[in-house]
């Protein structure tokens, strides 16, 4: 028996560290599920989430489907899904809209605010205009047509006056320059209640006294004075009175006189000089000037009206 | 028989869990979280009140594992290494716990639930690699056991009723 004797020291001695290793195992697999990826954390929870939850399947059958909760029928809700989707489109049809007019007000405001600097305080009130087209001004295309140059009509088919929507209600006077923020468009010809006409710097009878500005290494300068009329096909303007001994080139701006003389305000942009020609024996210089402002792209544009209340400390 | 019992025990926990305690269930959504019981750290904790070291060790990191696979997502291990440390950290101090007081028992369920859930929160964000919240963390996690305090009671008397096929003396001290 004795032979047989246990020896409990070396058993309870293994025991103890099988218990050992386990408790240091344990951790060490948590740890190392921790710091494998995450797609080896989803399979186990596809493979092993089932025995945790064995009655989702049965349960899930019991839920209430949200839908049987919504009062009215399928086709009430397509009815009122197809009327919110009209008015979805119409208010992103008015925004769309207003945000078109935005815009154009604020190019308005930059205009404005461009030819208003130009100015330096001159004391006058610009009247926004638009060129009306000849079909809205009631056909009169055809008829001015008809009547010939003196109404503003060219050989060749340039148009050399126009008509804005603007006339005696808004205090216009004939004479006054018509303008936009890039320059001058024409002078107020024949003023209407409600309409005006406008006479563009390319119409013949249009003479304006102007002067060239000219840019060389860098710098203005104020170069001669002369006289602009619109050519004789009405598509641009000629300077004339600009002596030979000049300097003048291609390019050089063309802007209205600050001669007291000149009824228009002055340094008003008229052109470029688009043509420098000058014959041998020729005292002037044929200066061909084109539009600042293409008279068949002129939309929107301002009158120049005197201020009725001209401000003190102003010229 | 014992540990076969142990086993089933913590099976019923954990369906019980994932079943009843769902959202949509007896879960309650609380400024945005799905406020829920941990009915297996509670059993846990039930276990270590009563057991040995080494068998609450074992336990706690089998029930924590199957706490991490019930999720949708996160990693797997994290509650496993908390549930065995922080479960045996109460099992060698169960001789001064009065265990049978039932505020006794709310105080350590609100404060175990309270670490490891907290714990776990942000060890998940920031394995995630988000912003680990901390007070959104905490603010869960107090959420989670305050419903955990609440039940914890109950369950320690039901479990109470099982004291002898678990083979839990009656009458130990701190009870």
């Amino acid at each position: 028996m004795g032979l047989l004797a246990r020896r409990p020291g070396r058993r309870t001695g293994g025991r103890i560290a099988r218990r050992r290793v386990l408790l240091g195992a344990l951790p060490l697999a948590a740890l190392t599920l921790l710091v494998l990826p995450q797609s080896v954390s989803n399979r186990i929870r596809v493979w092993a989430g089932p025995i945790f939850s064995p009655f989702h399947q049965v349960t899930a059958a019991w839920s209430l489907d949200i839908a049987d909760r919504v009062p009215g029928s399928a086709a009430e809700s397509s009815e009122e899904a197809a009327r919110l989707r009209n008015q979805v489109d119409t208010l992103e049809n008015g925004l769309a809209e207003a945000a078109a007019l935005l815009a154009e007000y604020d190019r308005r405001v930059r205009d404005l605010a461009g030819i208003r600097q130009g100015l330096d305080g001159l004391p006058c009130r610009l009247v926004p205009a638009r060129i009306v087209s000849p079909e809205v001004s009631g056909g009169r295309a055809s008829a001015r047509l008809a009547e010939g140059s003196d109404k503003g009509v060219r050989k060749g088919g340039a148009v050399i006056a126009r008509q804005i929507d603007r006339g005696g209600r808004e205090a216009l006077e004939r004479g006054e320059p018509v303008l936009t923020a890039a320059g001058l468009v024409g002078i107020v010809d024949e003023v209407g209640p409600l309409m005006s006409t406008v006479r563009l710097t390319t119409d013949p009878r249009t003479s304006l006294m102007v002067q060239i500005v000219t840019r060389r290494s860098g710098r203005w300068q104020a170069g001669p004075e002369g006289v602009a009329r619109g050519t004789e096909d009405g598509t641009a303007i000629a300077v004339q009175g600009i002596p030979r001994t000049s300097d003048v080139a291609v390019g050089d701006f063309v802007v209205t006189s600050p001669s007291p003389e000149s009824p228009l305000p002055p340094y008003l942009i008229v052109g470029r000089v688009s043509r420098c020609h000058l014959k041998p024996a020729a005292l002037f210089y044929e200066l061909v000037v084109e539009p600042r402002v293409p008279p068949a792209e002129a939309r929107e544009v301002y009158v120049l009206a005197p201020d009725a209340q001209p401000q003190a400390g102003t010229r | 028989m014992r540990w076969l019992l142990l086993a089933i025990l913590a099976y019923a926990c954990l369906v019980l869990q994932a079943w009843a305690f769902s959202p949509g269930g007896l879960a309650a959504q609380v400024h945005g979280h799905w406020t829920a019981p941990d009915l297996a750290l509670l059993f846990g904790l039930f276990i270590a009140l009563y057991f040995e070291p080494p068998v609450v060790f074992v336990t706690g990191w089998c029930l924590g594992m199957a706490s991490d696979i019930l999720p949708v997502s996160g990693k797997i291990g994290v509650l496993a290494l908390l549930f065995c440390l922080l479960l045996y950290g109460v099992s060698l101090l169960r001789a001064v716990i009065p265990r049978g007081r039932v505020w006794v028992q709310f105080g350590l369920a609100l404060g175990i639930v309270l670490v490891v859930h907290g714990v776990w929160y942000v060890a998940t964000r920031l394995l995630e690699g988000s912003d680990p919240m901390v007070l959104r963390s905490a603010e869960e996690a107090l959420l989670d056991a305050g419903y955990s305090a609440v039940l914890a009671p109950y369950l320690f008397w039901l479990l109470g009723w099982l004291r002898a096929p678990l083979g839990i003396p009656s009458g130990t001290s701190s009870d």
